[in-house]
């Protein structure tokens, strides 16, 4: 069977997510999160923090019954990214 | 111990590649259990020690209408700055019914039409991975 090596098609940078207001609201709110609820998840909706949940299975959880299965954001609160690699 | 082994033609050119199903996962606040939803795709994935997260392409998303929970900064060896990927909740089950379920995969731009999916470390974390090159073969003990 012959295969395809896997490439990037692009710079993946430039990629939107569809999740950029989200992203910009957690950012704008990150310093005082991590304050109050640092290694807890917040759960985001454009530019509505909507909760903060002990597990990231809880905040996803909420969002979509409250919300029904659509985009959201559920981020882990820490002041920086754990980055992931492919 | 449900254990899958492949012997590939040609190991070093194909790559350690297996065939999986991968199906929507949603959860629900009333119990929060995993609910599969009924369809699944199946698709080529590569066992990619390199990856520290599954990944699937884009035509996977588009196929199972996923949708995303998130995002997460992901570096590749062709970029040097973290990029954001979408992150979805899905089952991986491969060959003899081994299932993963929920798993946390990102979406990543897998180029060409054959693999679709990159099997990580997180879902190897769970697994003994024997790569015999001599052989042509590997296997994945869960």
């Amino acid at each position: 069977m012959a295969n395809t090596l896997r490439v990037l098609e692009s710079d993946p940078a430039t990629v939107l997510t569809g999740l950029e207001t989200e992203m910009e609201t957690f950012e704008a709110h990150r310093a005082e999160l991590v304050a109050r609820a640092v290694g807890k998840f917040v759960l985001i909706k454009g530019d509505r923090i909507l909760g903060i949940f002990e597990t990231q299975d809880e905040a996803i959880a909420h969002g979509w019954t409250e919300l029904g299965y659509v985009p959201i954001f559920v981020k882990e609160i820490a002041e920086v990214d754990r980055v992931e690699r492919l | 111990m449900p254990s899958i082994s492949r012997q590939v033609a040609d190991l070093r050119v194909a790559g350690p590649v297996i065939e999986v199903l991968i199906a929507p996962v949603q959860l629900r606040a009333d119990d929060l259990v995993a609910h599969p939803v009924a369809h699944a795709v199946r698709v080529l994935a590569m066992i990619d020690t390199g990856a520290s997260v599954t990944a699937i392409g884009a035509s996977v998303v588009q196929a199972l209408a996923l949708q995303g929970f998130g995002t997460v900064p992901v570096t590749t060896a062709a970029t040097a700055r973290p990029a954001s990927m979408r992150r979805f909740k899905v089952s991986v089950t491969f060959a003899d019914g081994v299932r993963v379920v929920p798993s946390e995969v990102v979406e990543a731009p897998l180029a060409g039409d054959q693999v679709q999916c990159l099997i990580g470390r997180d879902i190897l974390s769970a697994a003994l991975l024997l790569y015999d090159g001599r052989a042509s073969e590997f296997t994945l003990d869960f």
